[in-house]
């Protein structure tokens, strides 16, 4: 080794000299493992966002009517009379207008309690939602927080954001196959969950402020949230902790709760 | 040489009793008693034994692709093609068979076109999923229909890059071939791609059936499998090294039959279940990060070591049944063993971000060099240099090679 390192040493290319020389190496080193971490932690979320804003609203629109068409979301028709829709979706409108956030597509789909924010200002509320939320105006506080997603475009940025951590992985491990689907699989598990969880408290607060903007009480947010838990009970409950894409019920409501304007 | 080992025989005992001058001489490891039982050659390895060997060191090797990655990061890639060429040329001449080097004649030039282009193209597919992500299928059989074409290259710009005793390898794959097998592989995907809500909703379970079967089923079973067997075929069987052509004793139907009755080992079984049993147990606890941590291993066993089982056997299957003129190859390779080792590599790559890659690069050369025998019938005369050399790097080999497929066996 020494006498290959003495003999990269004395050749003229700046490259062999830079690979002999140690202090050179270990900067190398340091840079190489430092870099992506710092541009997954800080540049990341920054070109999303920016990639997001700029995106034209004709590609948004058709990736949103791409995926509510298309089998990912695996929902049938609503079973909904027109009466009820016509009056949430009205709810919607209405909270669209105070967001300031243009037309808003409203669709309804048979299912779970959920509601959905899709890119293009598309927003889809369950049957099963709209059965949990009944009484009171407590869905409000759920299409804010559905509004809160597009206002924030968190879709988008999620699909950009993902696509460029796959790059940064690639770009690390490119050598080998299984090292790069590892590395995915790791990236996916610890910070795919990470990112969402962000993006929730984002929709979260907005929705607050924008109950609030409505001149409706923030704890109608706490009260959905608890709808929403007491809902899912008998199913096991929702998924909580690291690997989970939402925060827990009850820290969102107790958020709510607590709420003090900026 | 390469008799089936004694089931009584213990490699630890045979270290045990050797002197040390006779293990030097035969190292244990590379004694045919680590043949896994399904990789017996078919061959009769006749003729002058051949050393193989693989000399470099870590440190060495260490120092070179950090700071080639270094440079190809700094340059948002642009370095790549160069540092790619570093690195192959520096494995390649710590190879060395009957104590000669083997060498690689990258073009690097050649390399960033290549790479420029296969940007240029999946910037526009992205940019066109973005702007009607209806055009997906279409683009996906338009890849589908191209890639016979970019494999062949590929092939043919892997094999023409290399050279032994200054003798050029080649591959002249017709697309042809490979179309049949990638054509289907291709609907299927693009199919998968299609969004047909009336499928799914529909209460029909005839047509989620046959979803299942032409989407799911069939590209997992048979049109995967098959492309694979194709590739695998082509890519040894078209190949040639100087005036000699490499001949390959299995069909792509023969090695397809290989690769189903060999798909599973002891240690997927053992596997599957532990698997199962840690399913289980993470739904009783009811820890849904417990869950999400055991899918992941699943993921990781299903995908990363099965894969590279697969691929094991396959690669000892192909050694025993392969000569180029009198040069014969035998493997003493055990697949598990390979699987388990990628998998480690893997797992410490993402411990390290990376940095343990040029480690298990070496370690994985050696590990192979260790383990591969090649005997030699006649002397070197018989392979000669091919009068006109072909171009390492024609523009279409370079896009075939850009995309850099994951073919190898």
């Amino acid at each position: 080794m020494k006498n290959q390192t003495a003999q990269l040493r004395s050749e003229k290319n700046h490259i062999d000299r830079a690979i002999a020389s140690l202090p050179v190496v270990v900067v190398c080193a340091v840079a190489l493992v430092l870099i992506p971490v710092l541009l997954v932690i800080f540049a990341l979320p920054v070109l999303a966002n920016f990639a997001a804003q700029n995106l034209p609203v004709r590609m948004e629109k058709s990736l949103g009517n791409y995926i509510l068409n298309s089998g990912e979301l695996l929902l049938d028709p609503t079973q909904l009379s027109a009466q009820i829709t016509d009056q949430y979706r009205a709810r919607v409108e209405k909270l669209a207008a105070v967001a300031q956030l243009g037309a808003v597509e409203v669709h309804f789909r048979a299912g779970l309690p959920n509601a959905l924010a899709l890119p293009g200002n598309i927003v889809v509320l369950t049957d099963g939602l709209v059965k949990t939320m009944a009484d009171g105006d407590a869905i409000d506080a759920v299409i804010a927080h559905e509004l809160g997603h597009l206002h924030h475009r968190h879709l988008i940025k999620t699909i950009v954001s993902t696509s460029l951590l796959t790059e940064v992985v690639l770009h690390l491990n490119s050598e080998s196959a299984a090292t790069n689907r590892t590395s995915n699989m790791v990236a996916g598990l610890a910070l795919s969950p990470h990112y969402s969880r962000a993006n929730e408290r984002e929709a979260d607060r907005y929705a607050i402020e924008l109950l609030i903007k409505n001149q409706q009480s923030p704890l109608l947010f706490a009260k959905a949230m608890r709808l929403m838990a007491e809902a899912y009970k008998s199913r096991g409950g929702l998924p909580s902790g690291y690997t989970a894409s939402h925060p827990d019920m009850e820290s969102r409501a107790q958020m709510a709760e607590n709420y003090k304007l900026p | 040489m390469s008799k089936r080992p004694s089931i009584f025989y213990s490699a630890r005992l045979e270290r045990f009793f050797q002197s040390p001058e006779d293990a030097k001489a035969y190292p244990v490891d590379a004694l045919p008693a680590d043949l896994p039982f399904d990789a017996l050659p078919d061959q009769v390895d006749t003729g002058r034994p051949l050393a193989l060997e693989f000399s470099a060191k870590t440190g060495d090797y260490f120092r070179l692709w950090v700071v080639c990655q270094c440079l190809t990061m700094a340059t948002f890639g642009l370095y790549g093609p160069w540092a790619r060429t570093r690195k192959a040329n520096f494995l390649a001449s710590h190879w060395r068979l009957d104590k000669q080097p083997f060498e690689v004649h990258f073009i690097p030039a050649a390399l960033l076109r290549g790479r420029l282009l296969v940007f240029a193209f999946l910037l526009s597919f992205a940019l066109l999923s973005l702007w009607n992500p209806w055009t997906q299928p279409f683009m996906l059989l338009a890849a589908f229909a191209a890639a016979p074409w970019l494999l062949a290259n590929s092939f043919a710009f892997r094999w023409r890059t290399l050279r032994f005793k200054n003798i050029q390898f080649d591959s002249e794959v017709k697309p042809s071939v490979l179309r049949f097998p990638f054509y289907l592989l291709g609907l299927a995907t693009a199919l998968a791609t299609v969004p047909l809500p009336a499928v799914f909703s529909a209460k029909s379970p005839f047509l989620n059936l046959a979803w299942v079967i032409f989407v799911v089923l069939l590209p997992a079973a048979i049109f995967w499998p098959r492309a694979t067997a194709a590739l695998t075929h082509y890519r040894f069987s078209q190949a040639s090294w100087g005036n000699q052509q490499f001949n390959l004793n299995a069909t792509p139907k023969i090695i397809y039959s290989h690769m189903w009755r060999n798909a599973f080992s002891r240690w997927t079984v053992i596997f599957s279940f532990a698997y199962g049993g840690l399913v289980v147990l993470a739904q009783l606890w009811g820890n849904r990060d417990a869950q999400a941590v055991v899918q992941a291993i699943g993921y990781l066993l299903l995908t990363v070591f099965a894969v590279t089982l697969s691929r094991s056997r396959r690669l000892n299957f192909v050694l025993h049944r392969l000569n180029v003129g009198g040069l014969r190859f035998e493997s003493t390779m055990n697949p598990d063993r390979m699987s388990a080792l990628t998998v480690g590599y893997a797992l410490l790559a993402v411990c390290t971000l990376g940095l343990s890659i040029p480690w298990s690069t070496v370690h994985f050369c050696k590990w192979r060099a260790a383990r591969v025998a090649l005997y030699l019938d006649g002397d070197w005369t018989q392979f000669q240099a091919v009068e006109q050399p072909r171009a390492a790097a024609g523009a279409l080999n370079e896009l075939g090679n850009a995309f850099d497929i994951e073919i190898g066996i």
